[in-house]
């Protein structure tokens, strides 16, 4: 008797959920008034807590994007940091709404994972930090070189697959912990140490001199990291998808935080127009209010100014563009059309 | 009954989880390629092995930490057990303060100390590499030692070997049976050592030196400085796939003019930020007949002198301020300051008639640094470093392109010699590692001190109470004998303690090596470090983790088996 009842609550609390599921997560942050966001604390430039105790970083402004979008207010965000390890249950149980936390975008999270990937905000690789005096410029300058790798998924096997190719024999020393690794290379147990680009660049800064390291040029994976939700919400999933076209577009169009309003009142350019909310209902098809895109541009700002203010030349990570220019200027930054 | 019921229930949740999870749950993935770079090998492999075998190197290096840190610490614990029993007060009161330090930290934080605090940042940088007598090389990667190798010649070697053993035990046994018919103490050891080394030294030089086989040849790749000395099978002249190539066999390598580049800033000490010093990877006095360092761009040199610390691989540039001729500290190019920069300049050291002694590793490699011929040096030929798309990397014919422009060929050639059957391969650092004899690495050395400085402060205790165990009669009694202190410990005390301490030193011999598993603290990679990473790239986390278990079981049984024989061997035969 009590096995029943037990089956039957478990019936019960499955029929919930996929109950819970019909609804879709966009209607839910609007009624919830607040956005869950997952983010990295420990990434500084991409999302770490500031001196005021704020949530600062280049995904934490497309968090702030997102909310300003769909709440119509960037501050209606609440951020949950979260570790490597619990981001992906964090989606799946519907902790937060959305994760943007530096993660790759990768066949088997694509599948197996459960999650479906908004379009890429940061073309990254892995790359290499040296010491600028090490004489090592390129990849044939690693040739019988210390290498400190960051063990991960697949960082020690990138550096194995890149350098056995080019017949480049090297010494590894692999660490658990990226901390640990940083400061062997800074104490000058490796002549070189492999991770993220994005990551060497926010690590750099935390050496004793980081003016004294550079990293190289030259880039041995592809990392497309990017938001992701939850796989069959495709309601929510185009929301997001679109929120980030719109700033990316922003950029294309030269629309700023400072003039969004002014060019939403001029343009004559109609895909303008229609991203902006001013004609057609490309906005609010997508459940968003019509002046979703251009509240989050005002409030957060196009693509190129979150990028700056995050990463940019005056912040102390200086991260080159690079693939992340728009495809106009030579990178791959590409937004299907609003239309 | 309950326990095969548990066990089923256990058997079947985990099977029915797995199979929901896709968690792979067969041994299968053991075979795939593995692709984890290993710095340390005990025995040769490459990225290009397979899972199997990168454990197997994991079990190994988990050996190799383990026995040599029983033995260490067994040496090392009975001597500080024996000091705290001293009737000096001094050694007393050391040995209780190291006991008493060390059994109370905890061995992790132990580890880390050895390693980020001592090892790490102490010892200088590898080309700064302190040179200790007998060719050892110490640096912050470790210590490299020279090491005798078996070459090719060794098998010519094995019969002389094997009657110097026979002919050893022949002549302890003769001894042993003279003094026991003549009924007089005595040392049957002795001779027979000496009739051991002898035979053995005397077969070495009979064995002599086995020619290299027929068609050896030698490739030299100039971009890595690697040569690799190989039995040319097919007669073509390149070194193809499936070729043999030798292992431990001495050869010359010899540049007649090449050019090695550097940049002023010193990389192994630049924690001072003198950014004026300059460093060329190190040449040793006689390995060249003429080297000369200048400028690479004389143009931007103007006004620049060099003062060399040690002529010609490391010194200071400098200006000239108050134009005494010399240099003066404080006229270094070098400001002191964290963020500004010195001057960089580009050194360009020339070396005429470079030759090294080298001897080849398991690979049939060796290394020299990498000479260029002269031409424009590589840094500035543009392009610094494009970006290299993963499709360009693995495209069918890719062979290494390094620089744009093709430079001339290096005049290099490598004499392969016929080698005796030991050769001792020397230590050096072509590059920025160590090349040539064996090195203890400082992540291997940071792991061993750790766990014998720690486990030797468990067994001192062991030895101190198995020694305060024996009865005082018995010390009484020998010196009544007229035995000397040192004989009454060593004939009368130690033997006796010996049993009691034996057993429970068992149990610190097995902590030791499963505490080894604390090796990634250090880097060190062994079963455990071995095990996380290969369970993180393939998933297959359970059958990684049986198989650990069950290396770590059979390790501990093995040890466990054979101290319990010494250990029945040695106990009390009881009447």
């Amino acid at each position: 008797m009590r096995r029943l009842a037990f089956f039957v609550a478990i019936v019960a609390l499955v029929a919930m959920s996929t109950a819970v599921a019909q609804q879709s997560l966009l209607d839910k942050v609007k009624a919830r008034g607040t956005l869950v966001c997952g983010v990295n604390n420990q990434l500084p430039g991409f999302g770490s807590v500031d001196a005021s105790g704020k949530f600062v970083g280049f995904d934490v402004d497309f968090c702030r994007a997102i909310a300003a979008a769909v709440l119509g207010d960037a501050s209606k965000v609440q951020v949950r940091p979260l570790s490597a390890q619990e981001r992906f249950t964090a989606v799946q149980t519907g902790e937060v709404d959305v994760l943007i936390r530096n993660t790759t975008w990768t066949s088997s999270r694509d599948s197996t994972v459960g999650m479906e990937f908004a379009p890429t905000t940061f073309y990254d690789g892995q790359g290499f930090l040296v010491r600028t005096d090490s004489g090592i410029n390129t990849l044939q300058d690693l040739e019988g070189r210390k290498i400190c790798v960051q063990s991960g998924t697949t960082t020690e096997k990138n550096l194995a697959d890149v350098l056995g190719a080019l017949n480049i024999s090297f010494t590894p020393v692999i660490y658990e912990n990226p901390d640990q690794a940083s400061s062997a290379y800074d104490n000058g147990a490796c002549d070189a140490f492999t991770s993220d680009k994005s990551q060497l660049a926010s690590r750099k800064t935390t050496l004793r001199d980081p003016s004294a390291h550079k990293i190289l040029d030259a880039t041995i994976s592809k990392e497309p990291l990017g938001p992701a939700v939850l796989d069959g919400d495709s309601t929510w999933f185009d929301a997001v998808k679109w929120i980030v076209f719109g700033v990316i577009t922003a950029e294309e169009y030269g629309i700023t935080s400072q003039n969004v309003e002014n060019v939403a009142q001029t343009s004559t350019n109609p895909t303008v127009r229609r991203m902006l909310g001013v004609e057609g209902d490309n906005v609010t098809g997508l459940g968003l209010p019509a002046d979703g895109i251009l509240q989050a541009i005002k409030q957060v700002g196009n693509y190129a100014e979150i990028y700056n203010r995050n990463l940019g030349p005056d912040t102390q990570f200086n991260i080159p563009r690079g693939l992340n220019k728009l495809y106009t200027n030579g990178g791959i930054l590409y937004a299907p059309p609003f239309r | 009954m309950v326990v095969v019921l548990a066990a089923a229930l256990i058997y079947h949740n985990v099977s029915s989880a797995l199979s929901r999870s896709h968690v792979p749950a067969s041994f299968s993935f053991l075979g795939v390629r593995a692709g984890i770079p290993i710095a340390e090998t005990p025995i040769r492999y490459t990225p290009n092995d397979s899972y199997g075998r990168a454990f197997l190197i994991g079990v190994l290096n988990t050996l190799k930490v383990a026995l040599v840190g029983v033995v260490l610490a067994s040496v090392l614990g009975v001597v500080v057990g024996v000091m705290r029993l001293s009737a000096n007060w001094l050694l007393r009161q050391l040995a209780n303060l190291y006991v008493e330090t060390i059994r109370n930290t905890p061995l992790a934080v132990q580890i880390v100390f050895w390693y980020t605090a001592i090892l790490t940042p102490l010892p200088p940088r590898i080309l700064s590499a302190v040179r200790w007598p007998g060719g050892v090389l110490v640096s912050n990667q470790g210590i490299a030692l020279p090491w005798p190798h078996p070459t090719l010649s060794f098998g010519a070697w094995l019969p002389y070997l094997g009657a110097a053993v026979v002919l050893a035990v022949v002549a302890y046994l003769l001894r042993r049976r003279q003094l026991l018919r003549a009924d007089r103490p005595g040392n049957a050891l002795a001779p027979a050592l000496l009739v051991l080394g002898v035979v053995a030294v005397g077969g070495y030089f009979l064995a002599g030196r086995t020619p290299l086989p027929e068609g050896t040849a030698t490739s030299f790749r100039q971009e890595s400085g690697i040569a690799t000395v190989y039995v040319d099978a097919n007669g073509n002249g390149t070194l193809d796939r499936g070729e043999r190539t030798l292992a431990y066999t001495p050869v010359e390598g010899r540049v007649a003019h090449g050019v090695l580049t550097t940049q002023t800033q010193d990389l192994s000490e630049s924690r001072r930020i003198d950014y004026a010093r300059f460093r060329f990877p190190p040449l040793h006095a006689g390995e060249y007949d003429d080297a000369t360092v200048a400028f690479a761009d004389p143009a931007k040199a103007e006004g620049l002198k060099i003062h060399f610390v040690h002529v010609p691989y490391q010194g200071i540039v400098y200006k000239d301020v108050n134009g005494n001729g010399r240099f003066d500290p404080g006229e270094e190019l070098a400001s002191t300051g964290p963020s500004k920069r010195g001057y960089a300049a580009e050194l360009r050291l020339t070396v005429d008639g470079f030759r090294r002694r080298l001897v080849t590793d398991r690979t049939g490699q060796a290394r020299i640094p990498r000479f260029t011929t002269g031409a424009p040096p590589a840094s500035s030929g543009g392009g610094g470093g494009a970006n290299i798309s993963p499709a360009q990397l693995f495209a069918p014919p890719a062979p290494s392109t390094p620089s744009a422009e093709a430079p001339a060929a290096l005049q290099a050639t490598f004499q392969p010699s016929a080698p005796r059957p030991l050769v001792v391969s020397r230590p050096t650092i072509p590059i920025s590692t160590y090349f040539g004899g064996i090195t203890l690495s400082s992540n291997y050395l940071a792991l061993l001190l750790g766990l014998v400085i720690y486990t030797a402060s468990f067994i001192a205790e062991i030895v101190r109470g198995g020694i305060q165990a024996v009865p005082g009669g018995q010390r009484e009694a020998a010196k009544a004998l007229g035995l000397s202190d040192f004989q009454t410990f060593r004939l009368v005390i130690f033997p006796q303690a010996l049993r009691i301490i034996l057993p429970p030193m068992i149990s610190q011999y097995l902590n030791l090596t499963k505490n080894s598993s604390l090796a990634p603290l250090a880097a060190y990679v062994e079963l455990f470090a071995i095990t996380t990473i290969i369970a993180s790239q393939t998933g297959a986390s359970v059958p990684v983790t049986i198989m650990l278990i069950g290396s770590y079981i059979v390790i501990s049984l093995v040890f466990a088996l054979i101290l319990n024989a010494v250990n029945a061997r040695l106990a009390l035969v009881e009447r």
